[in-house]
């Protein structure tokens, strides 16, 4: 029983022996490694014992063994480095055997032995590492196995003082364990393979509790392959290991890919369906329309065929479907009545006796049709007219139009006059192969036209949209009198639109009845039916276009384009996109302006007007800043691109093609569109040459240019400073021109510097720009706004009467809609001062007296110069002067440091044209190049030892801006100045992480964003310009809001349309940002190198932290508590995705996870009390 | 006279009891491992139209850490993303690589009004549903907020008898009357902060209205050192009054 016994407990640990995983179990029956001195000697030491026959004999070896040990730790305790076997490829092994070695024969209250133990073993560890960079662990994985093991380490050494070396060995491999307690990969894709195998696809449809069920199960049946331990190599095969990941791959990815299908195929079911629904929409419309347009024949019901699901009758009074039968019965009841109505109007009407007589097609034509039947029950219907009223004439037409076809596909047509659209205009008759390829040459089809002929009883027209086919669909319909119902023919169409019905046929009883062309055409961008009565009885030519207008107002803005066309002689054109088309609600404006204009307006004979939703203002600077006054509508005059051609967008295309160019950005009122088209009129009136092309009235009222002649282009000047009507507008305006610069050309704009004092008295801010806009915006308030330009100018108004408007004046609109007041006060919102401003300062500024500006003039200099600037800001030690440049959102910048000049930053643009190269020739190549914030592309070059920095705009010759400060090393510059340049162009990195300017760039989210200005912004000086810029690079937020006073303040835009108060943008400021388009938006503006002191006021307050020194939540509240000596500051709070994060400090106690303050973000502080802080 | 080998016999015997003994421990152990209970008290909240945090507590003293995605989590893909190149987001414990029985996960960046699915994993096993086994780990963020409140902080300490080191995290939540749930967890301090004006109204749709009739209640969660809850008011919260775990 005993053996028994034995050998069932013998067979249980040899089992156990085979699944556990305990290394000390392994240990037991290890081997020593060839390193293991230590282990070596103990083994022998252990095997002298166990043979010798006295206990003496044993001590004396093992104390043999000892002295050994003991002599290699005192040679290694000399310096000798641990010994590394060179076939080591184990780091962790070799640094082990490093520690073995040497950890063994420290004392074990020696923690200084230990320690440079450790550091050997170290050493060895990276020797090996080094040529063999294996890491067993993750790096998540040495985190956790560090702590564990400084944590035991820690709690063993302060519990029972200096570890021995078994007990750090075993910390050691415990942390080793916990750190990588998680299954082997190998089991994880075995396991994987097996459920794969197991359940193919439906493998990915397992939920996770079957999935860790599985597991379990799986770990049972495999113990210890769930557990990963140190040392102990996995006996799992890496045979297959490719196959299982391939299979794990492609399963996935066959899944992705099922996904995508199934994906693609709901998509495209979605849009089947949205198809499918919203052409059963517009059959549903059609057919409603179709019901009412046919019950107004007089039928009591109607019957509508090939509509799907809509087909059939239905009742003219509900206008609802109804069954054969209720039509049957309603049909029957209405003959019952007419049949009443004409028994008692029988003296009165003559029965002609020829009925249901069928005239069909091909028939012997002539005269009148055949009559083929006797009278029928339904005989009465043909009662109200004759069939001799029917004229047919001419003889039967050949089906010319398959012929145009076939001969068409044959030779196509080419777009010969290359305005893009394949029409009659493109027909060339002496390259005709055949007559018929350009029938009717004379004739020429308005754009959206509807034209039928009537010849034997055959229809012939043509429905045709800017010579595209426009309709479809078309029939035309008789009514049967036997049956009462539509009988309906479907008409073919060619190319060109034209249809010819082949076989048309009618009942002669009918005749007095219209025959009905029932079509699908296209309506305000939406397929519509209509039914037009074809009165057969007429002429047989009838423009159904009338029909169309007045019926369903189809093709009113072409018969006013046409209008305005014939009567003012300026064409209205649709622009290139199909979203560029005039309404014709616009095309009325145009029309009542025009009227309201006197023949100057129009009279320049060559004025177009094109429609385009948007402007590609990719390059085109000076014409992206858009009209103050009417800045909601962007106009363009340009006579560069299309000579004559007024352009109106809906908004412009910018850079990044942001915002500007969604549809809701769209003019809002009428009078806007009307101010833009007067004042770009007027500019068509400066740049056209008055000699040639006005109209002899005109010439006769103004003899003093009427002979004026110039050897530019006809009708078109390039500078129209050359057209003396402008000249002496300049003249009464008070603007002058340097003669030295007049009439002279660089490249793309006259160059010519504006002296004098026009622009004081300029009615509009854009009017003080240049003499051009001036005139145009004083013509435009002529007649918008008249009081306000006779106050303000009574030489101006006076000339405009005389000159432009022939003596016609206009009353101002009622009510207080004054939009340059408007613009004043919104500006003034930004520049407090600008009105009193306005009358002082030069707009733009005189490049010639900023040029006299240098570094190191004083503040009084700078103002005897220049005037006061237009805005004026400091930060720290630093003021920024700004004055008006040529580009309204561009401005001059002169920078004083203690009241003298460090910094001028002066806007050239494309209106002061200075070329690279001549400074390249004076200075030689610039020291350093570099990127700039200033726009895309822009390069700024570095001329230090002259104390000049030019930038320019892409490969452009032309500087755009000139900043200078005194001259200094580069390396100086680098450091101060232009510390803060890019390195690369920071707008190509937009949408992307940018850490070469992290200070710079503002990663604003969709939803709110809490954010601040580490710098002084250049460009963006207030809320709206934020919106704007923000747009401008891609973005969209609505909303920008800063915390004054205990309160939310907000500055809240849509679109153009803004709500609240505007305020300025300031450094040190936190801003919370409602976003709707994620961007990373680069901002640009000065650095600020110093800290930047805050005033912090009792309560909360939403700050930016600026300063050289780096803080932390828990250290700002430090740093304003040991400024005031007191507890002033317990609160620290910051905005991260959409949640509050505080950080509180109080008698010493943290609350909370500190943070870093960051510079680009907004953080609340609370105070106890008011508190000055410079961080 | 001493029968050698009858105590021969006997001393094998016992070590053969021993080793057999420590080696059915090891299995058991990594049994128990695989057999850990799926999350338990499983929570969100911090809900936002950015962000959100979950909250659980495990059996053992694990690492656990989230995986989530804005589509539908497959439990074998969450399962082989960690050796094959699948890319699922994860995010560990707030707690860094401390082990515990109570975990707090804050997922930021999300995308407004989006539904996101989880699932919570220890390395072996994937729960893709809490205990009760009904309720599918998803939430939506929320849409965008039409105003922003001003902040409202409330911090304060919690006792606990927590043998851990370095410490043990407690999470915090605050919820009231009608409202969404918010949370935070104690510093190595022991000490928490959270602020108020992150409570919106039930349905998520606007920021709550603080005052005294909203009801709020702070609830400590430390795992298997236990938790308390007690009425928090709006005037005493600068600091709470010190809270212990039970």
């Amino acid at each position: 029983m005993k053996k028994v016994l034995t050998k069932i407990i013998c067979l249980l640990v040899i089992f156990s022996l085979l699944f556990s995983s305990s290394p000390f179990i392994l240990s037991v029956s290890g081997k020593c490694d060839d390193d293991d001195t230590k282990c070596k000697l103990k083994k022998q030491a252990d095997k002298k014992c166990k043979d010798a026959d006295n206990v003496d004999g044993c001590k004396m070896e093992r104390k043999t063994a000892q002295d050994k040990l003991n002599d290699i730790a005192q040679q290694k305790q000399a310096g000798m480095a641990p010994v590394v076997s060179p076939k080591e490829t184990d780091p962790e092994k070799a640094g082990d055997t490093a520690w073995a070695s040497c950890a063994s024969a420290c004392d074990t209250n020696d923690r200084g032995c230990y320690d440079q133990c450790r550091g050997r073993a170290e050493q060895s560890y990276l020797e090996v590492e080094k040529d063999h960079p294996v890491d067993p662990f993750t790096k998540e994985q040495h985190i956790v196995r560090d702590a564990l093991r400084d944590t035991a380490l820690r709690s063993s050494i302060e519990q029972g003082g200096a570890l021995t070396y078994e007990q750090a060995e075993r910390i050691r491999q415990e942390s080793d364990l916990a750190a990588k307690a998680e299954p082997k990969p190998e089991f994880r894709e075995q396991f994987a393979n097996q459920v794969i195998q197991q359940y193919g696809q439906a493998a990915l449809s397992l939920s996770g509790e079957q999935l860790n069920q599985l597991i379990e199960n799986y770990c049972q049946q495999n113990q210890g392959a769930c557990k990963t331990t140190i040392g102990q190599e996995t006996d799992l095969t890496k045979m297959g290991q490719d196959l299982l990941n391939k299979a794990s791959v492609s399963l996935y990815l066959e899944e992705e890919k099922k996904e995508e299908e199934a994906a693609r195929t709901a998509a495209e079911a979605e849009a089947r369906r949205k198809a499918e629904e919203k052409a059963k929409q517009q059959v549903q419309v059609a057919v409603q329309q179709a019901v009412r347009d046919a019950c107004q024949v007089g039928s009591p019901t109607v019957q509508i065929p090939d509509a799907g699901e809509y087909s059939g009758w239905y009742n003219c009074k509900t206008q609802k479907k109804i069954s054969d039968k209720e039509a049957s019965k309603l049909q029957a009841q209405y003959k019952h009545e007419l049949l009443l109505a004409q028994a008692k109007a029988k003296e009165k009407i003559k029965f002609k006796g020829i009925l249901s007589q069928e005239i069909k097609m091909g028939q012997s034509g002539g005269t009148n049709g055949t009559s083929s039947t006797g009278p029928s029950q339904d005989s009465l219907f043909a009662c109200t007219a004759s069939p001799e009223q029917i004229k047919v004439t001419g003889k039967l037409l050949e089906t010319m139009a398959a012929d145009y076809l076939k001969r068409q596909q044959e030779n196509p047509i080419a777009d010969s006059d290359g305005d893009g659209v394949l029409n009659y205009d493109d027909c060339d008759p002496n390259n005709a192969s055949y007559q018929g390829d350009c029938p009717g040459m004379n004739w020429k089809p308005s754009p959206r036209s509807v034209q039928t002929t009537v010849n034997n009883l055959q229809i012939k027209g043509i429905i045709t949209y800017n010579g595209q086919l426009a309709a479809s669909n078309v029939y035309l319909e008789v009514r049967n009198p036997k049956t009462n119902r539509y009988e309906k023919t479907e008409v073919e169409f060619d190319r060109w639109g034209q249809f010819t019905s082949n076989s048309f046929s009618t009942y002669v009883g009918q005749m007095a009845e219209p025959v009905l062309l029932s079509a699908t055409v296209m309506m305000n961008g939406q397929p519509r039916r209509v039914i037009v009565p074809l009165n057969l009885n007429e002429d047989g030519s009838l423009p159904v276009q009338n029909i169309l207008l007045e019926n369903y107002n189809v093709g009113m803005e072409e018969k006013l384009i046409e209008q305005i066309r014939k009567n003012y002689g300026i064409q209205i054109k649709n622009g290139p996109n199909e979203e560029d088309i005039w309404t014709a609600k616009e095309v009325q404006l145009i029309e009542d302006t025009l009227s309201e204009l006197p023949s100057i307006f129009w009279q320049t004979e060559t004025t177009t007007f094109v429609r385009d939703a948007g402007l590609d203002a990719s390059g085109l600077a000076s014409h992206l800043a858009p009209h103050p006054l009417v800045s909601l509508v962007k106009t363009i005059f340009r006579t560069e691109v299309e000579p004559n051609t007024v352009t109106m967008y809906d908004g412009i295309h910018s850079l990044t093609q942001a915002t500007w160019a969604r549809p809701s950005v769209k003019y809002t009122t009428e009078s806007t569109f009307n101010q833009a088209l007067i004042h770009e009129l007027t500019h068509a009136i400066q740049y056209h040459e008055p000699a040639k092309n006005t109209s002899p009235e005109w010439d006769m009222a103004h003899p003093e240019v009427a002979n004026w002649t110039t050897n530019l282009p006809p009708s078109l000047l390039i500078n129209a400073y050359e057209n003396p009507l402008v000249q002496d507008y300049m003249d009464i305006a008070g603007w002058e021109i340097d003669a030295s610069t007049a009439y002279t050309f660089q490249g793309f704009a006259p160059s010519i510097n504006l002296v004098g004092e026009g622009y004081l008295n300029a009615p509009t801010f854009y009017s003080k720009l240049n003499p051009l806009d001036d005139m145009a915006d004083s013509a435009m308030l002529y007649v918008t706004n008249p009081d306000y330009l006779r106050e303000r100018s009574p030489e101006r108004y006076n000339w405009i009467r005389d000159n432009l408007f022939d003596g016609r004046e206009y009353t101002s609109p009622q009510g207080n809609n004054n939009f340059f007041d408007q613009f004043v006060e919104k500006i003034s919102l930004v520049l407090p001062k600008f009105r009193a401003l306005a009358q002082t300062t030069q707009f733009p500024t005189p490049l010639e007296k900023l040029e006299n500006i240098k570094p190191n003039m004083s503040r009084e200099e700078v103002l005897n110069n220049l005037s006061s600037p237009v805005k004026e800001r400091s930060i720290l030690e630093y003021t920024f002067l700004s004055y008006p440049s040529s580009n309204p959102q561009i401005a001059h910048v002169i920078v004083l440091k203690n009241n003298r000049v460090v910094f001028i930053d002066i806007y050239k643009g494309k209106e002061n044209p200075e070329k690279l190269s001549e400074y390249i020739e004076r200075f030689g190549e610039p020291e350093k190049t570099t990127f700039s914030y200033f726009a895309q592309g822009a390069k700024v070059l570095i001329f230090t030892r002259q104390g000049i920095a030019l930038i320019v705009l892409g490969d452009s010759e032309y500087v755009a801006k000139k900043q200078i400060f005194s001259p200094v090393s580069i390396e100086k510059f680098l450091s101060t100045l232009g510390k803060n340049l890019p390195l690369s162009d920071p707008f190509d990195q937009v949408g992307a992480s940018n850490p070469g300017t992290p200070e710079n760039t503002f990663e604003i989210k969709e939803g709110w964003n809490l954010i601040a200005f580490p710098f002084v912004p250049s460009d963006v000086w207030s809320a709206s310009d934020l919106v704007t810029d923000i747009a401008r690079q891609g973005g969209y937020i609505t909303s920008v809001t800063r915390w004054n006073n205990g309160r939310w303040e907000a500055y809240i835009q849509r679109g153009d349309q803004p709500y609240g108060q505007d305020f300025p943008l300031e450094p040190g400021v936190g801003y919370m940002l409602r976003g709707h388009l994620p961007v990373n938006w680069v901002a640009s503006g000065y650095q600020i190198t110093s800290s930047l002191p805050l005033s912090l006021k009792k309560g909360y307050n939403l700050v930016g932290v600026i300063s050289p020194n780096s803080y932390s939540a828990a250290t700002t509240i430090d740093a304003i508590n040991s400024s005031t000596h007191e507890e002033t500051a317990r609160t620290v709070t910051r905005f991260e995705s959409g949640l509050y994060e505080p950080l509180v400090k109080q008698k010493g106690e943290v609350y909370g996870e500190d943070y870093p303050i960051e510079k680009t973000r907004g953080y609340f502080i609370r105070v106890e009390e008011d508190t000055n802080w410079t961080p | 006279m001493v029968d050698l080998p009858k105590l021969k016999k006997i001393f094998i015997l016992s070590g053969c009891s021993l080793i057999s003994a420590l080696s059915v421990t090891v299995i058991l152990s990594a049994l128990i491992f695989t057999s850990s209970l799926p999350p338990d008290e499983l929570k969100i909240s911090n809900i936002t139209e950015n962000s959100l945090s979950i909250s659980w507590i495990s059996q053992k003293s694990v690492r656990q850490k989230v995986y989530y995605s804005a589509k539908p989590l497959n439990p074998l893909l969450v399962l082989l993303a960690k050796i094959l190149p699948l890319k699922i987001d994860f995010i560990i414990d707030d707690f860094g690589s401390i082990s515990s029985t109570i975990h707090h996960v804050t997922l930021k960046n999300l995308e407004p009004e989006t539904q996101y699915y989880f699932a919570i994993t220890n390395g072996l096993l994937i729960y893709a549903q809490d205990k009760s086994r009904k309720a599918l780990l998803t939430v939506k963020t929320t849409s965008n907020l039409n105003g922003i409140p001003q902040p409202f902080p409330c911090y304060g300490t919690v006792e606990s008898f927590s043998e851990d080191l370095p410490f043990s995290p407690i999470v915090v939540y605050v919820s009231g009357k009608d409202s969404s749930l918010i949370s935070a967890y104690t510093n190595s301090a022991g000490n928490f902060s959270l602020d108020l004006a992150n409570l919106r109204t039930a349905d998520l749709s606007q920021t709550l209205n603080l005052n005294q009739n909203a009801n709020l209640i702070l609830e400590v969660q430390g795992g298997k050192w236990g938790k308390n809850s007690q009425p928090l008011y709006l005037n005493s919260c600068q600091p709470t009054q010190t809270i212990s775990l039970k």
